[in-house]
């Protein structure tokens, strides 16, 4: 039976340490500052954190690209020269075009391997929301299932995969085209903090306004506390764009307050989800009741 | 003139004589100012409510021209004391029904009635204002036997003057600011003009007063030679339907809000009995005044090129186009170019024009429900002395379900629009969470002390600045910054990180950014923005949520 390997991409914000325990890779997309183009690199090897966001926070910008269809090739190509199947779990399709890219590379690749087998999930999230289902297919693929029962596995749990995400602003989103708000997010809304969810279709859809940076940070343990599910068996998963240290500490506490679960795990938000949302977003993930939200439907 | 009884045409005599001898008082009224910042000045406020009821009516009977008289000043009224003396003249139509003519007690007895409704009016009626003087007037000269009804209303007015001159002993805050009340005092000169009318005593040549009581200065360069007709004419028209042409009982104005829709906009168009008052914006009037004559002949009539207003003009006020009917629409009351322009970006879809200074009538709002075409409105007053204005207005209006959130202030109003969110399509629910955001929002201001006095253990000169939230003076100084800045020190910003300050037309944009950087310096979990309001009065306006 061939070994399933798991991909994701550099929207999934996993750590390093997260991919070696859980053996997944990842396929890199860059970032554009200035005309010049720099990998999007998770483990933050070339770049620091605190200047990338600095970069923003005094007005430069960032713009990003997907996988190239050259990545994928030779991410796919070092695993199925090692005789493995292949399951991509890409960000969500409302965000990039990744996992059609990949697709169509698939396709192909299944040709040139006779008998591989490369299944591409589009997993309606983005950051830790996508690093969380990467997680999941690899804890799930190492039963020696096939890529297409892991596939069909995602399939079902990413509506129940949940993201809380609060912002100062949704200024970065708007420009980057990568949130889909209601007109109650019109005009300068000064001091007023959105909360930001996958929806069921994978659109990241703001849904709520907060007054005040605090507020909307516990809003964002409080929405999860209400939708978690068995979370004493399971960690949450923070990932912060470059805040404040006293800040994340102060929010990991009030997760351990408030939900009874087993860790938290803290990521950074890489390059490509950080030039998407801007600095000092906080997001948190775990999984819990089916996502039915759609944003747009009442 | 001893007259047992009278009819409709001494009614408004009576009306007439009050509107006259108002408007001679009017400014010594206005200067009845509790707090040293201008405001809504009573005077005027309660002048254009009752020059609202002036109708051309004569020799009619008395329950039908009172009612009419009542109907007006419903619409027109402005103001807090506005609508009180609105509500009493619709009590007295209420007392007065059926009527040809009345003696001193079916006057009395409508004078009652109308103190009920006036009293109905306020959700929280406070003693020592209009409403006070009003009662005890009525209540006491009731009580008195009368030949006539001249006897009356001079025992009204003998116990209505008594008890203004006691309204500083009801009420501390006029006696900190050491006058009587406005309204109370506005209510005596009217009712003496209606005594004097009612006695023949009215001044040489009483002339019918036309809208301008704010004293428009007009200014004819607005437009020139070369200037083109953007705005059109104000059309103001009174128009009698004619038995001759039209049948009168079954008229309906609906044919004539129809046309003027297809030349105009801004368009009030409604019937008392057989005359129709018009209002429309549009750039011929010559169509306007074609069209209605097929129905009758003109009254008044009353055409104003609106490049000339030099109040703002409507296009700039308002939203000109007619939309399409929505679910839910904001009204709010705002004044000031900046202000008017971050309330419309953050999703008012109408502002009534007017605030601090100039208090908008029902009649405004009510044209403002009928632009926004809405099954829901939600009506933000934004100062204490428009919110009876709105909800008589909100009464008044069949058009859609109308709400008003009592919104005292613009940070009121910046607090409730940063929250909007109508996706729950549910209007209870949103309702209430406009009611939740107002919680817990402090505003303050610094203003110009417009004169001497001692108020709050400050001894303040004309031209200091003054800082207060509420009607409490919280700081003084002749330098602007540090009035705010002292300001700013003494407000509770406890479990608050939202802070906006509202710069007025008078303020400084470094200034401003000085007093933002001292609030963080001494508050650094607090965002601190500044936005350029542009309001009058208000140097600078700082808002806490």
């Amino acid at each position: 039976m061939r070994k399933v390997k798991i991909i994701t991409d550099s929207c999934s914000d996993l750590t390093p340490e997260l991919m070696q325990k859980y053996d997944i890779d990842y396929a890199r997309m860059t970032t554009v500052y200035e005309g010049k183009s720099a990998v999007a690199d998770l483990a933050w090897t070339s770049e620091d954190v605190h200047k990338f966001y600095d970069i923003m926070r005094n007005g430069g910008r960032i713009t990003t690209t997907q996988v190239p269809v050259e990545e994928f090739n030779r991410v796919f190509i070092k695993y199925l020269d090692q005789d493995c199947d292949i399951v991509y779990i890409g960000c969500s399709i409302k965000q990039s075009g990744s996992v059609n890219t990949a697709t169509v590379l698939a396709k192909k690749l299944m040709q040139e391997y006779e008998g591989a087998n490369i299944r591409c999930v589009n997993s309606l999230h983005a950051s830790v929301g996508e690093g969380l289902l990467a997680i999941k297919a690899a804890e799930f693929a190492k039963n020696g299932t096939t890529a297409d029962e892991v596939a069909e596995y995602i399939n079902n749990m990413r509506n129940y995969a949940h993201q809380f995400c609060t912002a100062h602003t949704l200024d970065y989103l708007k420009r980057a085209g990568r949130v889909k708000a209601s007109a109650a997010f019109f005009g300068n809304l000064l001091g007023v903090k959105p909360i930001i969810v996958a929806d069921a279709d994978g659109e990241q859809a703001a849904i709520k306004k907060v007054k005040g940076r605090l507020a909307s940070l516990n809003e964002i343990v409080s929405l999860l506390k209400e939708h978690i599910k068995d979370a004493e068996n399971q960690t949450v998963y923070l990932a912060h764009a470059d805040c404040s240290p006293e800040e994340i500490d102060d929010l990991k506490n009030n997760i351990r307050k408030e939900i009874p679960c087993k860790d938290v795990y803290i990521c950074t938000i890489g390059p490509i989800i950080g030039a998407s949302i801007g600095p000092e977003a906080v997001a948190v993930f775990a999984f819990g009741d089916e996502q039915t939200y759609r944003i747009g439907e009442r | 003139m001893e007259s047992e009884h009278i009819d409709g045409s001494l009614f408004i005599k009576m009306i007439r004589g009050g509107i006259e001898n108002l408007s001679m008082h009017a400014d010594e009224v206005n200067d009845l100012n509790v707090f040293p910042i201008p405001d809504g000045d009573t005077g005027s406020n309660m002048l254009l409510t009752l020059q609202g009821g002036e109708t051309d009516c004569e020799n009619e009977e008395i329950g039908a021209v009172s009612r009419q008289t009542a109907n007006g000043m419903l619409l027109s009224a402005r103001g807090n004391s506005g609508v009180i003396l609105s509500q009493f003249y619709d009590g007295i139509a209420d007392g007065l029904a059926g009527k040809a003519n009345a003696d001193a007690e079916d006057v009395a007895d409508a004078f009652l009635c109308g103190v009920k409704s006036a009293y109905s009016a306020v959700a929280e009626p406070t003693e020592g204002t209009i409403l006070t003087v009003m009662r005890e007037a009525s209540k006491y000269a009731k009580e008195k036997r009368h030949e006539n009804v001249s006897d009356y209303l001079s025992d009204f007015l003998f116990k209505a003057k008594e008890t203004l001159e006691a309204t500083p002993d009801m009420l501390a805050v006029l006696k900190k600011a050491g006058v009587v009340d406005s309204g109370g005092a506005g209510l005596v000169y009217i009712l003496e003009g209606a005594a004097n009318a009612l006695d023949g005593n009215i001044s040489a040549g009483y002339t019918k007063h036309n809208n301008e009581v704010q004293g428009n200065k007009i200014n004819f360069d607005r437009f020139d030679e070369n200037s083109e007709l953007k705005f059109g004419y104000c059309t103001e028209v009174l128009l009698r339907l004619q038995n001759a042409k039209t049948d009168v009982e079954s008229f309906d104005p609906d044919i004539i809000k129809r046309y003027l829709a297809s030349v105009g906009d801004s368009i009030v168009c409604f019937r008392t009995g057989s005359i129709v008052k018009i209002h429309v914006h549009t750039k011929t009037p010559y169509k306007v005044l074609e069209f209605c004559q097929k129905y009758g002949e003109y009254l008044t009539v009353k055409i104003e090129n609106m490049s000339l207003q030099h109040n703002s003009l409507p296009s700039e006020s308002k939203l000109a186009e007619k939309t399409e009917r929505k679910q839910f629409a904001v009204v709010a009351a705002a004044s000031g170019e900046g202000i008017k322009q971050t309330f419309r970006e953050m999703g008012a879809d109408y502002i009534v024009e007017g605030g601090q200074s100039m208090n908008p009538s029902a009649d405004e709002f009510i044209e403002a429900f009928r632009q926004v075409n809405a099954d829901v409105i939600f009506v933000l007053p934004n100062n204490g002395n428009v919110i009876l204005a709105a909800k008589q207005a909100a009464k008044m209006y069949s058009g859609s379900d109308v709400r008003v959130i009592e919104s005292r202030s613009v940070g009121d109003c910046y607090a409730v629009l940063t929250m909007l969110d109508t996706d729950s399509g549910n209007a209870d629910e949103i309702e209430n969470e406009m009611r939740e955001a107002m919680k817990d929002v402090t505003t303050a201001f610094v203003s110009k002390c417009i004169r001497n006095t001692e108020i709050d253990g400050f001894m303040l000169h004309d031209g200091q600045y003054i800082g207060f939230e509420g009607k409490e003076i919280v700081s003084a100084d002749n330098d602007r910054r540090d009035t705010a800045c002292m300001l700013a020190d003494r407000l509770d910003f406890n479990g608050h990180e939202i802070c906006i300050i509202v710069r007025g037309e008078d303020s400084d944009e470094n200034e401003a950014e000085e007093i933002a950087e001292h609030i963080r310096k001494s508050h650094c979990d607090c965002e601190v923005f500044v936005i350029n309001g542009g309001q009058e009065i208000y140097s600078y306006i700082i808002i806490i949520e």
